[in-house]
């Protein structure tokens, strides 16, 4: 066996090196405890001067903001908003007004145009009425078929949304009817 | 030039020597003796006052050593023989301390050492019976704290037994088969060194009545080696052959002498040992201290 002597301070230098080790790495736990603490109090200090200065922002805008001028122009403001608001419902009406209006029947010279140009020589126009959107033609043939002819022309235009025709009347071989026509709308 | 200091229960002893393997060269001795009380199982009570002292003494015996073996033979130190499994050299402080604490009923706050003294056979196991220390911690620190006042570094702790042990190795006493014993005298103490085979085998202390009568005290001497002896008849029937004698008493020779005539075991001191085999004067005061300057 290698050991044959006796010598206590060896173990006391065992126990000591051992007891500063373990020391060591407690102060080293410490040490990054109150670094960690350090670093997390600078951090704190930080965010509570930027709370600060933010807080201190605030406050600026807000008697910025409550300043008598400025709540005055907020008013004019909130008061151009609201009219500016009422005007684009009514611009928004007239729209919808204006579309309605654009798919309304129309009566216009196309449509009295081509009622005249539909016309067959054996038919007379005897009057022509509009009331709504509904044109009324009081008509003479001189042949049998003079009107359904002509009601037959007018319905091919595709031109009017219905073409009414509900027989005629013969009076001293005259064809008397009358022919209600439909305006298409949105035209 | 080594310095050796033996710390007893109240005196110091200082050895300045130079120690080689061939030969011992004493310089200078010095000792004094202090209050008791200053130092218990605990060690040095009063760090500061014995450091004063220390330094003090130093200071007169004239040296200029800054380095020292320390010698503990006082009552701050436990020792037992044990015997422990033969295992790993590794291991075995790990051993030797778990069977202190269990033998002693020891707490933590001991450390421990030891020395192998030979390997038996235990119910056909191979063990090693060492002889094992044990001391506080903070006597230790007390120690080490009052040489360092006194600007001493301790360069070893020892044990007075091991000293013993070495010292009786390296005179050669230890070369035979026989039983003996050796017997440190010191004022008010007598230690008992029981050997056999040249192997330590254990330590009787016993605390010497302080009458103050020579006579007196010689016969409680002459007591304990015979229980010693009569003990060693529970181990084998050899009987003690010899007993060498140390310490400071200044009856030694008639110690012996009386030893001789009552229980008709011859005995020598150990300076006279010391002188036939090395040619060295050394007063048997000192052997202690000595036997720390030697190191294996």
């Amino acid at each position: 066996m290698k050991k044959q002597d006796m010598n206590l301070l060896e173990s006391y230098q065992k126990i000591s090196k051992i007891r500063a080790n373990r020391d060591a790495t407690g102060r080293i736990y410490v040490m990054i405890f109150v670094g960690t603490l350090l670093i997390a109090s600078a951090y704190w200090l930080v965010l509570f001067i930027e709370n600060s200065n933010l807080k201190q922002n605030i406050q600026t805008i807000q008697d910025y903001l409550n300043s008598p001028q400025i709540v005055e122009r907020s008013n004019e403001a909130d008061q151009l908003n609201e009219d500016v608001t009422k005007l684009d419902a009514i611009l928004n009406e007239l729209k919808s007004a204006q579309d309605v209006f654009a798919l309304q029947p129309t009566f216009s010279s196309s449509a009295v145009n081509l009622i005249v140009a539909e016309r067959p020589g054996t038919v007379r126009m005897n009057s022509i009425s509009y009331s709504g959107d509904a044109i009324t033609l009081d008509v003479s043939g001189t042949r049998v078929y003079s009107v359904s002819d002509y009601v037959m022309r007018l319905r091919r235009s595709n031109a009017f949304q219905e073409v009414q025709y509900s027989g005629y009347t013969l009076t001293d071989g005259i064809y008397n009817s009358s022919i209600t026509i439909i305006l298409k709308g949105g035209q | 030039m080594s310095l050796a200091i033996e710390i007893k229960s109240n005196e110091i002893i200082m050895v300045e020597a130079k120690v080689t393997k061939s030969n011992i060269q004493v310089r200078s001795t010095h000792s004094f003796e202090f209050n008791e009380n200053l130092i218990n199982q605990h060690g040095i009570v009063d760090v500061d006052n014995f450091a004063m002292v220390l330094s003090s003494q130093l200071n007169q015996m004239d040296t200029k050593e800054k380095k020292c073996n320390v010698c503990i033979n006082n009552s701050s130190i436990i020792y037992r023989e044990i015997l422990v499994p033969k295992v790993d050299e590794k291991r075995l402080p790990f051993l030797v301390r778990s069977e202190m604490m269990s033998a002693l009923h020891l707490t933590p706050e001991y450390l421990m050492d030891f020395i192998p003294l030979e390997e038996v056979e235990k119910d056909g196991n191979p063990m090693y019976r060492v002889l094992a220390v044990a001391i506080l911690e903070t006597a230790i620190e007390s120690y080490v704290t009052a040489f360092k006042k006194a600007n001493l570094k301790i360069n070893t702790l020892d044990t007075a037994s091991n000293s013993i042990i070495k010292m009786m190795d390296e005179f050669n006493v230890s070369n035979t088969t026989a039983q003996f014993i050796v017997a440190d005298v010191q004022k008010g103490q007598l230690k008992l060194y029981l050997f056999d085979e040249g192997i330590y085998v254990l330590t009787r202390n016993t605390r010497l009545s302080a009458s103050g009568d020579e006579q007196s005290e010689i016969d409680e001497i002459v007591e304990s080696i015979s229980k010693m002896s009569q003990y060693t008849f529970t181990r084998n029937s050899k009987g003690i052959h010899t007993i060498v004698y140390t310490g400071q008493n200044a009856n030694l020779l008639q110690v012996s002498e009386s030893v001789e005539q009552s229980l008709n075991i011859p005995g020598r001191l150990f300076s006279d040992i010391v002188k036939e085999v090395k040619s060295i004067e050394l007063d048997n005061k000192y052997v202690n201290a000595v036997g720390v300057l030697l190191r294996k």
